[in-house]
């Protein structure tokens, strides 16, 4: 599939990445110089803005550390303004692998789907993480799965691609919304998506191990409240 | 059948749980201020539909002396303004986020060099639209 005709973003949003995110934007505009990249900064107090520069990627800058969820929707608001026709999202810490990039963009590029997601453990065996990220995982995919009565493994993985057309329906979703907390946020998006008759697809991909530091997403006190606020996100899908 | 306070105490009570419920199918509350809501909301009504509760409540504080009809009024005028606040406060929240993405778009769109104002500012959208 010759994705070099296309008009692709890959947005990195990072927070305090200043050890991975150069090593992120260099491999990413080695395999794909002709994508644009942009690192989202959320208010990074540390190097990851200059970082990100000198390797070579466009950087928007939160004026204040706003969460991973709001920074995710900076970089659709700029596909959105700057007219991309497909949008990707990789971790800035380095776990995404930018080779999986064009698996993720095939079937949009193919028109198959409208919103890709990349899981970890369709082929794969997942990213060695701790019992209590893999019992959100698994939890959140069955609930997820249930509802939308379609198989989906890793509904909270963050490499994930967009269509135009999906990052524009996402958007006019969220402007109506209040700001989604963090930890839901992949979930709330799959079943936004799947409400609004967007087409999902999952792509097998493979992670790297996390070099430095944690999870900030799934940290363990976070993830005592994880249960209660997926009930919470559900029960919104259901009165709403 | 029921006493002043407690019919004070469920009218309260319902009108806090059917104002969270209003917000929460117009999106106008997050999630967990919902719940946050809802606990207090049927926690009022609880103690107002059984009474007897407020006995063990008087038992747990040693306190001897019943709450009178101006406390519980007061407390009530306080909680609904709390309310109001603490929603006008996730509104507001929201509003901030949204400027706060608007305002980096604009940056950096001014850092590249302008090459379409238009698109950035969503008066393209705007004009297609006509």
């Amino acid at each position: 599939m010759d994705m070099v005709a296309h008009n692709v973003l890959v947005m990195i949003p990072a927070y305090n990445e200043e050890k991975t995110v150069g090593d992120v934007v260099e491999s990413t505009l080695s395999l794909y110089p002709s994508f644009t990249v942009v690192v989202i900064d959320d208010g990074s107090e540390d190097e990851t803005v200059e970082k990100a520069r000198a390797a070579g990627a466009d950087v928007v800058s939160l004026p204040f550390h706003c969460g991973g969820s709001i920074a995710i929707q900076t970089g659709y608001l700029l596909a959105k303004r700057l007219g991309f026709d497909y949008t990707v999202k990789i971790d800035a810490d380095g776990q995404h692998k930018p080779e999986m990039i064009a698996k993720v963009l095939t079937p949009l590029v193919g028109d198959e789907a409208d919103m890709t997601m990349g899981s970890r453990y369709l082929e794969f065996n997942g990213d060695h993480c701790s019992v209590v990220k893999e019992g959100g995982r698994v939890f959140s995919s069955a609930v997820v799965s249930m509802l939308r009565k379609m198989e989906i493994t890793d509904v909270t993985s963050g490499m994930r691609a967009w269509t135009r057309k999906a990052i524009e329906t996402l958007l006019s979703m969220y402007a109506e919304r209040g700001v989604v907390d963090d930890s839901v946020f992949w979930v709330v998006e799959t079943l936004l998506a799947s409400n609004n008759g967007l087409r999902l697809q999952e792509i097998p991909i493979e992670v790297a191990p996390r070099k430095y530091g944690k999870s900030k997403s799934f940290a363990a006190h976070k993830m005592l409240l994880y249960p209660l606020r997926l009930i919470i996100t559900l029960l919104e899908q259901v009165i709403g | 059948m029921l006493g002043r306070y407690s019919l004070i105490g469920l009218l309260f009570a319902l009108l806090i749980l059917l104002l969270d419920f209003y917000l929460l199918r117009k999106r106008k509350i997050a999630g967990r201020d919902f719940v946050l809501w809802f606990v207090i909301g049927a926690a009022i009504g609880l103690f107002s539909g059984v009474p007897a509760l407020f006995s063990l409540l008087t038992a747990l504080f040693g306190t001897e002396e019943l709450i009178s009809a101006v406390t519980i009024s007061g407390f009530f005028f306080f909680l609904l303004a709390f309310f109001y606040l603490y929603y006008r406060i996730s509104e507001l929240h929201s509003q901030v986020m949204k400027l706060a993405m608007e305002l980096s778009v604009a940056k950096y769109h001014q850092k590249q060099g302008g090459a379409n104002p238009q698109k950035l500012s969503g008066k393209e959208d705007k004009s297609r639209r006509k």
